[in-house]
């Protein structure tokens, strides 16, 4: 079994290796203890619906609290720990983190500028971190390009409902 | 090169659904300066190809066909949670003229089950057009012959009977066969076994997984035909369609006082404004009259079932009455 | 003989000019449409209801299985170039089909990708002519507890498949049932883990949480590779086609899949996911090279193919015999017959067996056409790999959006798709394998759901699971799949220990 946990690269057998498995533990627990809280069941049997979740939250304790013990185990065989970067630090975890933001504002915007719009912009933003300021050209087409192509073929084509733009009715 | 790919897309696409877009562009600005005007917003609490999406998609159709309405009614779907998603968007859109959507029993049900905290008070009733009806169908080897065979084996053995429909506990599969057992003098209405499921029961009633099948008349219709499945009873107030469908013995008829109707009407924004709802209701008793829409609902098995907005709000009341009994007595309602 | 002889009376219906142009324009619709993540085979049907209102009734249906076959067809397009299954169907696609693209080897997989789904595709109608009507009434003896065990056993092994990996693995799957459990419970009415938030009372689409780990869990990962420069684009194209060396891997794993796909296909709620997962995993366990499963095997791409097609065919069935909608897709056209007064049931054979004997052998034409047109249209596709990553993700990342809005038409959805993209990187970085996790989602619902159902109807005895010959036979097969992986490795680790 050891096989498993000595293939990880050692830059990844300190934080990044526990942490997973202590939040799968978290999740089992508040898991199983939303599942207590559940109401009864009216009609049948009360607990009939909390069976599963019951099942379903221990056996994740049990599988999460053998991971750690696994993975800490395989710490101690491995005494020279190599300094390596916090995952904040990774590369791409900026642009991770302006990607969902990106996106909670595209949820904002989405229902009331319409999808036309508020893809404009998403994806301008978008191209942005990827293909940089300087192409803005390039990201302005593309983007343009992109949201009209689409909607065109949903909205208009499929008749799939997409948000209206004000303003535009091809 | 990618651009290339993207043209000859977009061009085959054109070409090949011109057809297609040539239904939505039927232009409306037909010169009306009031209402009506622009584009209308018709809406189906459901997926396509559901119930609900086909109602509200036939009665956009013939409403142009008749050429009662001249702006372009396009239909958009918003389902979820059993149409509670559409109603609480509704909410939002308070004092539209423009959403028209369609709502059966479910908008009473879903409040009353703890889904949602809206119900039929939250939105505008225009008029009920059409009903279907439940039928309680067994596979043709059963022992069961009538729906009082059933309610027998069920009073010397409440556990004896197991009953399937589409969709869960508490919802309108479960409830309209709880009204019969009710009306039969059955006590124990909430140890009876519902078995729920997600799409279809009816290859579990043939293949003898379930005794009987709660369900909508025009879901089984092809089956009781064909004699693989035998219905015992239906829920109207008298004999509907024609064939062997108007063989099917009433609920009545056996001797159980009760009805069930799977109404299906159209409703408005809340506070949706006089003029809106004042064209809406003499648009619609003018579409019930035209043979075009006899026609769509002999075709789709609907019993004619309009009602005007003013008894229609009556009905949504007394039937809201009727289903509260129910779950109160189930427990789902404490 | 009968048979033969309206199937040949189909053939005058199908070959018919206009039916011809219809299915090819059906085709050629439903693959552009399975393309587009979230649109599948349902919404590619769907779309033309209003359309068929002004045609005649074979010319609608015959689209619509036009639409219907394209949609199998164009839906592991997609996971195969960008790893953004368009459906559930085309999962499966991604777990090789998206590596071979990695490794520069696109036109093999959307060669076999065509041919497999057309052998698969002509083999299940074969079957559909053949035996429809038994293999219908078979799938009734399918029950609750008959699914439940077809459901662990799915479960099971894919959970198994993750070798070396195997808590990790199991972790991975409870995480999916759990993901499952959200939204009302139909055996009581209680709603689950919804946080009170209303568009997660019919629980979460898996849709939604597909394109969420494959197609923005990779975007995520690009980050890491352009900002490092790694990103490459492919510049050179070859022939659209397959060595025979290829052919030679692929070609048992496709005649073993059709029929299985074919038949899962028919038994009504399993469905084209469901057959391809199982063929995987099958194939898998089969192989003499499973190690290079998930790291571009070609078998491991024509495999669930074949099996997805021949599903989709297999899907048909009960809905021309029986009247019973098997999939959200043959839901959609019975819709469709209603509208066009057709009264779906096992009269339909005899009342109208023209319509239904030409829709049977417009599967025939319709798998030709679209294997024939295909071809061309894959060297078309592959060229969307010479797009700059750094232009081609974003696309992605906008495909994806709109792929979830038309699931569902909320906006909610979003936020799951961010939070389940989120999760999907995060389990990639930390090596928990997805695919047991999707499939967990895919099939937990109703895995749960058939325990209870059955539960209830056997008055709470267990004895049910094993009452029938098909739940002993799951069942073994079940354990079988848990416990072969692990006589295989014992048996590789004695050989080393001797070598």
């Amino acid at each position: 079994m050891g096989t498993a946990a000595g293939a990880v690269p050692l830059e990844e057998t300190v934080s990044f290796s526990i942490i997973p498995s202590l939040l799968f533990f978290v999740l089992g627990l508040v898991y199983t203890v939303s599942t207590a809280l559940l109401p009864e069941a009216a009609v049948g049997r009360p607990f009939e619906p909390k069976i599963f979740p019951f099942m379903l939250g221990g056996l994740m304790l049990v599988m999460s609290l053998a991971l750690m013990i696994r993975e800490i185990k395989a710490l101690k065989g491995n005494e020279e720990i190599q300094e390596h970067l916090p995952f904040y630090k990774e590369a791409g975890f900026k642009k991770i983190a302006l990607t969902c933001v990106f996106s909670v504002l595209y949820a904002l915007l989405f229902d009331k500028v319409g999808y036309v719009i508020s893809t404009i912009i998403f994806l301008e933003l978008e191209l942005i971190l990827f293909n940089g300021v300087k192409n803005w050209k390039i990201n302005t087409a593309v983007s343009l390009a992109f949201s009209l192509f689409i909607y065109i073929v949903f909205s208009k084509l499929l008749g799939v409902y997409l948000p209206m733009t004000p303003g535009i009715w091809i | 090169m990618f651009k290339r790919t993207l043209s000859l897309l977009l061009i085959l696409m054109a070409v090949f659904t011109m057809g297609l877009a040539a239904e939505g562009q039927t232009d409306g600005a037909g010169g009306n300066p009031q209402y009506p005007k622009g584009v209308l917003d018709f809406v189906a609490p459901g997926g396509a190809g559901g119930g609900w999406d086909l109602t509200i998609r036939t009665t956009a159709k013939v409403l142009k066909d008749t050429g009662l309405v001249k702006v372009p009614m396009p239909v958009r779907n918003n389902p979820g949670a059993g149409g509670s998603v559409n109603l609480a968007s509704l909410q939002e859109k308070e004092g539209s003229d423009k959403i028209v959507c369609v709502y059966s029993s479910p908008l009473i049900l879903t409040k009353l089950n703890g889904t949602t905290d809206l119900g039929y008070e939250d939105v505008t009733p225009l008029a009920r057009l059409i009903a279907d009806y439940a039928v309680f169908v067994v596979a043709a080897g059963s022992e069961y012959k009538t729906m009082n065979d059933v309610m027998d084996a069920l009073k010397s053995d409440i556990k004896s009977v197991k009953i399937g429909g589409i969709s869960s506990v508490g919802s309108m599969d479960h409830i309209q066969f709880l009204m019969m057992a009710k009306a039969a003098g059955i006590k124990d209405l909430n140890q009876i076994d519902y078995v729920s499921f997600d799409d279809s029961a009816t290859a579990q009633v043939l293949g003898g997984h379930i005794d009987v099948y709660s369900t909508g008349l025009s879901e089984v219709l092809g089956l009781i035909e064909s004699g693989d499945l035998r219905a015992l009873a239906q829920t109207a107030d008298h004999r509907v369609g024609e064939g062997v469908v108007a063989d099917i013995p009433t609920c009545v008829e056996q001797g159980i006082n009760a009805t069930f109707v799977n109404w299906r009407g159209l409703f408005g924004a809340p506070g949706m404004p006089e003029y809106a709802v004042t064209y809406w209701r003499e648009t619609l008793a003018k579409l019930v009259e035209t043979p075009e829409w006899e026609q769509a609902r002999i075709t789709n098995g609907w019993d004619d079932a309009y009602q005007d907005a003013p008894e229609f709000a009556e009905f949504l009341a007394q039937v809201n009455q009727e289903y509260t009994e129910i779950l109160t007595d189930i427990g789902m309602i404490k | 003989m009968d048979t033969l002889a309206f199937l040949l009376d189909g053939f005058m219906v199908a070959l018919t000019p206009m039916n011809l142009m219809w299915v090819s324009i059906g085709g050629l619709l439903g693959t552009i449409i399975g393309m587009l993540p979230g649109l599948g085979p349902a919404t590619g049907v769907a779309v033309l209801l209003p359309l068929t209102f002004s045609m005649g009734p074979t010319a609608a249906l015959i689209t619509m299985g036009g639409v219907y076959y394209g949609a199998m067809y164009g839906g592991s397009r997609a996971s195969i170039l960008i790893n953004t299954p368009g459906d559930g169907a085309a999962v499966a696609a991604t777990f090789d089909g998206y590596p071979m693209t990695k490794q520069g080897r696109a036109e093999s997989a959307l060669a076999i990708s065509a041919i497999a789904s057309f052998i698969g595709g002509i083999f299940a109608t074969f079957c559909m002519v053949a035996i429809a009507i038994p293999v219908a009434r078979f799938a009734l003896r399918f029950g609750p507890a008959e699914y439940f065990m077809l459901f662990l056993f799915a479960l099971s092994a894919t959970a198994s498949m993750t070798e070396g990996n195997r808590l990790r693995g199991f972790i991975a799957t409870i995480l999916g049932l759990m993901i499952a459990t959200i939204g009302i419970d139909g055996q009581s009415g209680v709603s689950r883990f919804t946080m009170g938030i209303l568009e997660l009372q019919s629980g979460i689409d898996f849709l939604i949480v597909i394109i969420a780990v494959y197609a923005l869990g990779e975007v995520f990962k690009s980050f890491k590779n352009i900002d490092s420069g790694q990103a490459t684009v492919q510049k050179s194209f070859g022939k659209i086609w397959i060595s025979r060396e290829e052919w030679k891997r692929s070609v048992w794993p496709i005649l073993r899949s059709a029929p299985l796909g074919f038949f899962v296909g028919a038994l009504p709620g399993a469905g084209g996911t469901m057959a391809s997962l199982m063929s995987y995993n099958n194939e898998k366990q089969l192989s003499k090279h499973s190690e290079e499963f998930g790291d571009g095997a070609i078998e491991g791409l024509a495999a669930p193919e074949s099996a997805n097609n021949a599903a989709s065919v297999g899907a048909m069935i009960p809905m021309l015999t029986l009247g019973i909608p098997g999939s959200g897709t043959t839901a959609v056209m019975m819709g469709a017959l209603l509208l066009l007064g057709l009264q779906p049931g096992p009269m339909l054979f005899q009342q109208q067996p023209l319509i239904v004997w030409g829709l049977i052998a417009s599967m025939f034409i319709g798998n030709i056409i679209l294997a024939v047109m295909n071809i061309p249209l894959a060297g078309l596709l592959v060229r969307v790999l010479s797009v700059p990553p750094k232009i081609l993700y974003p696309i992605v990342l906008g495909l994806s959006f709109v792929g979830a809005y038309a699931i569902s038409y909320s906006v909610m959805d979003f936020f799951l798709l961010i939070g389940f993209g989120l999760l999907g990187y995060f389990m990639s970085r930390s090596k928990f394998p997805s695919t047991p996790m999707i499939l967990a989602v895919i099939v937990g619902n109703n895995m749960e759901q058939s325990f209870r159902r059955a539960y209830k109807i056997s008055d709470g005895s267990l004895g049910i699971f094993f009452a029938s010959p098909i739940c002993l036979i799951l069942f073994s097969l079940t354990v079988i799949s848990i416990l072969y992986p692990l006589v295989k490795a014992g048996i590789a680790k004695r050989k080393t220990a001797e070598a």
